[in-house]
């Protein structure tokens, strides 16, 4: 009996294994990782990774351009109403848990959190050659998204490091943050080496984000700084590395990546790079056939016929960034559609009767073929769900504007340079531009581009009412902090 | 009207029949064999019963005295049995007389049940386990055979939403819960863990156990805490004598329940009657008779088994093939399973060897949501006056609205397949080394080979990338060593003592790979040959691989002094690589102690009491069904990036997850009494449970903070949810006459469930407002963050519903709801949520009948209820919703919802969440046993119909108010969406037979 059970015991431990570590395949041990150089170059991807998401689903776009006077969101019968988000936003009356205004603050703060975690791998400010450039970099990269974060949300917590960030900070004034992020760029910038790259931080990508915090330090800080700002603005222009293209259409071709007049982009690709789709929110369900595109676009965002009718006939962007009017196909053909009432060529109408249109009320024609659309970026043939274009967050004849506006702001004359972006868009030169003017011309040329929200808060027209809108508050001009992190930060509410 | 060529496969087979009269008989010496068969109760002669050889088919009955006369050979096996009593087997070993005592049924204590490494006597079992044998198994052509025992067990929730022939059980034992974590039970099949049940055909299967309580799971461990499913499949030994079985049925479905959409007419009068701007498509289509067709199953399955005292085997093969209700669904499996038993070394060695090959074809359509692919949402809300076709034969296509494609294209032209061969290989060998201690070892190994194909040519107009093609292969592996220890023995007639000790290793691995692209210039070659396709990008080939291990030592020790007191301890230790470093042994302890009162002296020789006993029983046991690598951090492929610093396009390779070496199973605690009980000398019987079951550390994926964690989520466990609840099975012999036999049982479960607890209690992780949202709706015109409609919180079940509640219409059509303040509000927003229905049911029951009728004639049915539960009808609040008409259809409702005044957008409500309660007459089968006595070469001629499906009593207004309660989510269920595939009303015919 004994003799069994040691036996019995024997097999046991002979067949027992009892090693139980995760075997990897597929996978990279965390250890092992980076492997190589191809890996850690790809480390600092992570700051940037988040802006992927503003032209979609990280709200962004959504925020600057549907609460403004140039875009518009319709509720087509009951398409496009979505809960009612695009008519809290073209209302000023969303909320925090509307689900743009949600839904930027956790992308900007990933930033903010890989930008931090990587400045501390390299050592901080203790970091040397090549180490204390990307360093620099992702500074500039962590004010990028403090200057969204005051820019959108005014008062939000200041974190500046990866290991000791408190679990719940409070909230640090929007001055001092913008305090010490514009200290933080000026202490960084001069680590930066001249490049070409429109990707990542340049020096002008860094100049122009230092342009836009003095310019609109009025709003973030309650100080003026036109001064600085236009230092800021004459460094990109002294640089030379950047000029305005002859076509004002040519920033915003299907291969813009070497456009010398984008200054940062987001390096949008139709397949491996997803997320450009304005496209297919703004195109009529039959526009794909302009296009010869596959995918059938979506028949929603318009241009507010008000915004329409600041171009003049002669203005060549009016053609190059509208679809309005009788549609063609490819071909050439009429887009014809086929309905019991009529049978007629599609007509899009830059006039939209309502922001909101029910059925009851509103014809078939109307609710569906309102509004001109857009096709500033171009629309390539057979174009997909996203766009290949790159979209300029910086670009130069933003900068030229700022320019203007700087000079004009000092009482100076900035005729020179909004006379550029003018008579490049065929249109005749203005002598003793307003700052009316220079917010006009800054609509008309930079529309889509998400920077109407800011120019109307800076220019103190974004409470005023306008089409379906009414006056709003003051504090309007900026987004409450989302319901979800004051549910999860106590020290917030 | 279609002609349905059904009978000509039938037909074939049953020539087969006729030519598999091949068995002849064996040329032993013959005797005569007289003798008398009483009842084992009364003493009673009992007349009418059949006796049959084994090795032959001679047979006879006995006369009025139940006396019997019969010629065998001398070393043939007697077999006695007689409706309602017990089938005897008596080997003639040369006597000249032999009688026999016959057990009437109703003594079913003797029976066998399997409880995981040993089996035990049902009188002497001490946990809560349910048994159901092969005879009382549901009939008719089943998707999965778990579906033979819905209903038959207390406690067991088998479920399923829709009659989708693809889509699979949801099984859950005793509202077993997690938060992420896989909640099915662990199938156990001859012995080996963690195969698939739907590999095994339901003919070949001779009982199931149902493992509930934890001290009976707690054996299986770390895999215990949903309850154990054991299945024994049928063996040569179980018959001697060569047999062959032959049985076929085909089964003719249709869809048990419409929509009530409007028809093209109502919508134009409602237009006309409402000023709407139809634009009329000119035609009268119903989208559903054009997505529906009559459907139908087939089953054929032979059976061959036979052997000698040292040898035997069985071979089976099953082919099921079924044609779904919905255009281009379908399915078909066939099933090859070969059993051999050797005895060896003067029967001390025994060998039992398996092979199992499973063949499976899928046809798959899209549906479950509102996407532009969805077969059902597209029909559904396809304009009743678009035709199906142009003029020229083609799909007609039109933009009504966005998302908006012609549903017949979408089933027809869209190439959905999988073709899996999945194999089983099992060896057993156990040695007896002494009387009463064996030593085992079980080796398996299973492989599952899965291809798909999927291809969307570049004319169908829902294509977004000018055509799509994928090809994915998955496979499987598992690899399993078990080597055990049994020791039972009676010492002085009263202490019986049975232990099991053993080791347990198991490997398991996955791999695959998928390659796909768009823009295929073929259409003939779909996707069989990717090469036509004319774009591949990154991120289109793609490929897997990954492992798990399970390392176990386990035990258990059963006694009994003198059948009346019993005491059973278990224990397992588990190793699993899923765990943390910190945690990868985890101890799985179980004890039950049983009291049979009817074996002591006072109750012995009771008429009345035929049985009692008294069992109660603990456990620990865990869930480690969650994915593998979730306890450390890896970096993982995930897709393209941009170089930044160059603007290249790059690989991105991202941090999984953050590493937690704490992680650990979900631990569950039950308790658990039960009282078996038998009256009337058994014509009644039945047992109650009573369990308590607290399941902790739950195990799901964390939101944390970044920083200072370095991603954004952890797995970890946190929260606890409890069960409690009572289960009840009363079966009795209500009739037992000559010429009417009924049996009849009824189930009755009662669960009910709180969740305890939603965080870790170091607070370290815990829930976040957003991710307690849940029972998301979608469909036109509901985008935001309000449409939510169930909401996890300490104190409630899951699938608890918080909405806001509907008070009424404005004066402008409005929705209105009840706001905190006690007002109204348009704004859902606005509105207070308020606990307003729960999809998990109060309780169930069912109630199952067998009559017999003149021998020969028997007739079951089930009644199966599911009571005290609710349902969010989505699709009844987007179909029925008028902003909706004329653009695309909705259903009649429209037309009364627009008399009430309702002219506002779909708003999340419970102005749609209804009781879903509901009473299933499941099945019915009446069959006929032809008199085979007269017949040398047969043994038994069995024919059949059965109905399936047959009524449903419901309020419910959707299409069937059984919803699974599992899905891909666990945590939201109870919500119809456009995702309920039409169950089906079915009748099917078949025949058995046996050579």
């Amino acid at each position: 009996m004994k003799k069994l059970f040691i036996f019995f015991i024997t097999i046991i431990t002979f067949t027992a294994c009892t090693d139980l570590g995760d075997e990897l395949y597929d996978r990279i041990p965390e250890d092992e990782y980076p492997e190589n150089e191809t890996q850690a170059a790809l480390t600092t991807g992570s700051v940037y990774a988040p802006m992927q998401t503003f032209l979609d689903w990280g709200g962004w776009w959504f925020c600057q351009e549907i609460p403004s006077d140039e875009m518009t969101a319709p509720t087509r019968a009951t398409d496009w109403y979505d809960g009612g988000k695009w008519l809290e936003l073209h209302r000023h009356t969303w909320n925090n848990q509307t689900e743009a205004v949600t839904a930027m603050w956790g992308e900007f703060y990933e930033g903010i959190g890989q930008a931090n975690k990587i400045i501390e791998q390299l050592g901080g400010d203790e970091a040397e050659g090549e180490g204390a450039v990307t360093v620099a970099k992702m500074k500039i990269m962590r004010a990028y998204y403090y200057y969204l974060l005051i820019d959108n949300y005014g008062d939000v917590p200041f974190v500046t490091s990866f290991t000791d960030a408190p679990d719940n900070p409070e909230a640090t004034p929007r001055k001092t943050i913008w305090e010490k992020i514009v200290a933080d760029m000026n202490e960084s910038i001069p680590y930066l080496t001249s490049s070409n790259t429109k990707t990542a931080v340049s020096k002008g990508m860094a100049f122009t984000l230092l342009a836009k915090l003095y310019l609109n330090a009025e709003v973030y800080a309650g100080e003026t700084h036109w001064q600085d700002a236009e230092a800021a603005v004459d460094s990109v222009i002294e640089s030379g590395r950047y000029s305005l293209q002859s076509d004002p259409m040519a920033p915003f071709v299907t291969e813009n990546s070497t456009s010398p007049e984008n200054i940062f982009t987001i390096p949008y690709d139709e397949d491996t790079y997803t997320g450009f789709n304005l496209h297919m929110r703004t195109l009529h369900y039959q526009s794909n056939k302009t296009f010869g595109m596959t995918a059938g676009p979506w028949n929603g965002f318009a241009v507010t016929e008000d915004h329409f009718k600041t171009y003049k006939e002669e203005d060549l962007r009016k053609e190059g960034y509208f679809l309005w009017g009788k549609q063609y196909a490819q071909d050439g053909s009429p887009i014809i559609i086929d309905k019991e009432n009529f049978t007629d060529t599609l007509y899009l109408d830059p006039h939209i009767p309502a922001v909101e249109m029910p059925s009851s009320d509103y014809t078939v024609k109307e609710y569906q073929w309102s509004g001109a659309r857009v096709k500033k970026f171009e629309i390539k043939d057979g174009a997909k769900a996203n766009l290949s274009n790159d979209f300029p967050i910086f670009r130069y004849a933003d900068v030229l504007l700022m320019k203007a506006e700087t000079m004009i702001r000092q009482g100076e004359n900035g005729d020179e340079y909004i006379n550029m972006i003018r008579e490049r868009a065929g249109l005749d030169p203005i002598s003793n531009a307003t700052l009316d003017d220079v917010l006009a011309e800054r609509g008309r040329e930079l529309f889509w581009e998400a920077h109407r929200r800011q120019d109307l808060i800076r220019f103190g027209e974004f409470t005023k009412s306008w089409w379906e809108k009414d006056q709003s508050d003051k504090e309007r001009r900026t987004f409450p902090i989302p319901q979800w992190v004051l549910d999860s930060n106590p020290n917030l509410q | 009207m279609k002609r349905v060529h059904f009978m000509k496969k039938p037909f074939r087979f049953l020539m087969l029949f006729v030519f598999i009269v091949m068995f002849s008989l064996s040329a032993n010496a013959q005797q005569q064999v007289t003798g008398k068969v009483t009842n084992a109760e009364s003493g009673e002669p009992l007349p009418g019963v059949n006796i049959t050889s084994m090795e032959t088919t001679t047979g006879t009955i006995t006369d009025n005295n139940g006396e019997y006369s019969i010629e065998v050979a001398s070393d043939a096996t007697l077999v006695f049995s007689f409706v309602g009593y017990q089938k005897k087997e008596v080997a003639v070993e040369g006597r000249s007389t032999i009688d026999v005592a016959l057990k009437s049924e109703a003594q079913e204590l003797e029976d066998v049940i399997v409880i995981g490494y040993g089996t035990q006597k049902k009188s002497d079992k001490t946990g809560a386990v349910s048994n159901v044998q092969s005879e009382e198994l549901k009939s008719g052509i089943m998707s999965d055979p778990i579906e033979s025992i819905q209903g038959k067990t207390a406690g067991v929730l088998i479920s399923k939403t829709g009659g989708d022939p693809n889509s699979g059980f949801s099984v859950k034992i005793r509202g077993s819960s997690g938060l992420s974590s896989n909640t099915e039970p662990l199938y156990v099949v001859d012995g080996v863990p963690g195969v698939d049940p739907t590999t095994i055909s339901s003919d070949n299967i001779k009982s199931f156990d149902v493992l509930k309580d934890a001290s009976s799971t707690a054996i299986y461990g770390s895999r215990g805490a949903n309850g154990v499913i054991m299945i024994t499949t049928k063996k040569g030994s179980d018959s001697k004598g060569s047999r062959l079985e032959v049985n076929s049925s085909v089964s003719f479905d249709q869809v048990a329940n419409r929509l009530d959409l409007m028809s093209a007419e109502q919508l134009r009068n409602f237009s006309d009657d409402q000023g709407l701007g139809l634009s009329d498509g000119g035609a009268s289509t119903d989208w559903q008779d054009e997505i529906y067709r009559q459907g139908m199953k087939q089953k054929y399955h032979i059976a061959a088994s036979g052997g000698n005292d040292t040898t035997n085997y069985r071979a089976s093969l099953a082919h099921n093939k079924y044609k779904g209700v919905i255009i281009g669904s379908g399915k078909n499996r066939t099933i090859g399973r070969l059993n051999l038993q050797q005895k060896a070394i003067q029967n001390r060695l025994t060998l039992n060897a398996t092979i199992s090959a499973t063949i499976e074809g899928n046809d798959y359509v899209n549906y479950g949501s509102n996407g532009d692919h969805d077969v059902l949402y597209q029909a559904f809300q396809r304009n009743p006056t678009d035709p199906v076709y142009t003029e020229e034969g083609n799909y007609y296509e039109t933009q009504r609205a966005f998302n908006y494609n012609n549903p017949v294209a979408l089933a027809k032209d869209i190439q959905n397949k999988r073709d899996a061969k999945r194999y089983m290989g099992n060896l057993k060998a156990d040695f007896k080394i002494t009387e009463g201690l064996t030593i085992g070892t079980n080796l398996a190994y299973t492989r599952d080979d899965e291809e798909y194909s999927y291809f969307e040519p570049r004319t169908l107009r829902a294509t977004k990338f000018n055509g799509f093609a994928q090809k994915r292969y998955e496979n499987y592996e598992s690899k399993l060593l078990e080597t055990t220890v049994n020791y039972n023995n009676t010492f002085a007639d009263l202490h019986n003592i049975d232990a099991v000790a053993g080791y347990s290793y198991q490997r398991e691995e996955y791999t695959g790979m998928t390659a796909q692209g768009n823009e295929p210039l073929s259409e003939y070659v779909q996707a069989n040959n990717l090469g036509a396709l004319n774009e591949v990008n990154k991120g289109d080939v793609d490929s897997y691989k990954g492992a798990n291990k399970l390392i176990s030592f386990f035990g258990r020790v059963a006694y009994n002094y003198d059948s009346r007191y019993y005491i059973t301890a278990t224990l397992r230790r588990d190793g699993s690589s899923k765990f943390g470093d910190n945690n990868e042994w985890g101890l799985f302890p179980s004890g039950s102690v049983k009291w049979n009162i009817k074996n002591e002296d006072f109750l012995k020789d009771n008429d009345l009491i035929g049985q009692l006993a008294l069992r109660a029983g603990f456990g620990l046991t865990g869930n480690q069904e969650i994915g593998n690598y979730h306890d450390i951090m890896s970096y993982v492929v995930s897709g393209s990036t941009v170089n930044f610093e160059t603007g290249e396009e790059a690989i991105q390779f991202s941090g999984s997850h953050n590493a937690n070496p704490d992680l650990k199973w979900e631990e569950n605690r039950e308790y658990n009494i039960g009282l078996d009980f038998g009256f009337f000398n058994n014509r009644i019987s039945g047992t109650v449970e009573y369990y308590d079951k607290y399941t902790y550390d739950l195990i799901a994926e964390y939101a944390v903070d970044v920083p200072p964690n370095i991603r954004p989520n952890t797995w970890a466990n946190a929260g606890a949810i409890s069960n409690k609840g009572i289960e009840l099975m009363i079966q009795a012999f209500a009739v037992n006459t000559d010429n009417v036999d009924w049996k009849t049982s009824v189930t009755f479960s009662k669960n009910d469930q709180v969740v305890e607890s939603l965080s870790s209690e170091d607070g370290k992780f815990e829930w976040s407002e957003a991710d307690k949202k849940k029972g998301w709706l979608s469909g036109r015109g509901l985008v935001g963050s309000e449409n939510w409609t169930q909401y996890l919180e300490e104190g409630s079940s899951l699938g608890t519903f918080y909405m806001p509640e509907y008070a009424g219409l404005s004066s402008d059509g409005k929705f209105l709801f009840y706001t905190k303040e006690g007002g109204v509000t348009r704004n859902v927003g606005e509105a207070e949520r308020r606990k307003v229905g729960s999809a998990l049911p109060d309780f169930k029951m069912t109630w199952n009948n067998r009559f017999t009728l003149f021998d020969n004639l028997d007739v079951n049915f089930t009644l199966r209820a599911v009571q005290g539960f609710d349902l969010m009808n989505n699709t009844r609040m987007v179909f029925a919703n008028p902003t909706i008409v004329p653009t695309i259809n909705g259903l009649e409702e429209v037309i009364d919802e627009t008399e009430r005044g309702l002219n506002d957008q779909p708003k999340v409500s419970d102005y749609y969440l209804e009781d879903g309660s509901f009473i299933k007459l499941d099945n019915v089968t009446i069959g006929y046993n032809f008199d085979v006595n007269t017949v040398s070469w047969l043994r038994k001629a069995r024919v059949f119909v059965t109905g399936s499906n047959l009524v449903t009593f419901t309020d419910y207004s959707g299409i069937d108010p059984e919803i699974s309660y599992n899905t891909s989510d666990d945590l939201s269920f109870g919500i119809d969406s456009y995702n309920v595939y039409p169950k089906t009303r079915s009748f099917s015919l078949g025949a058995k037979l046996t050579f």
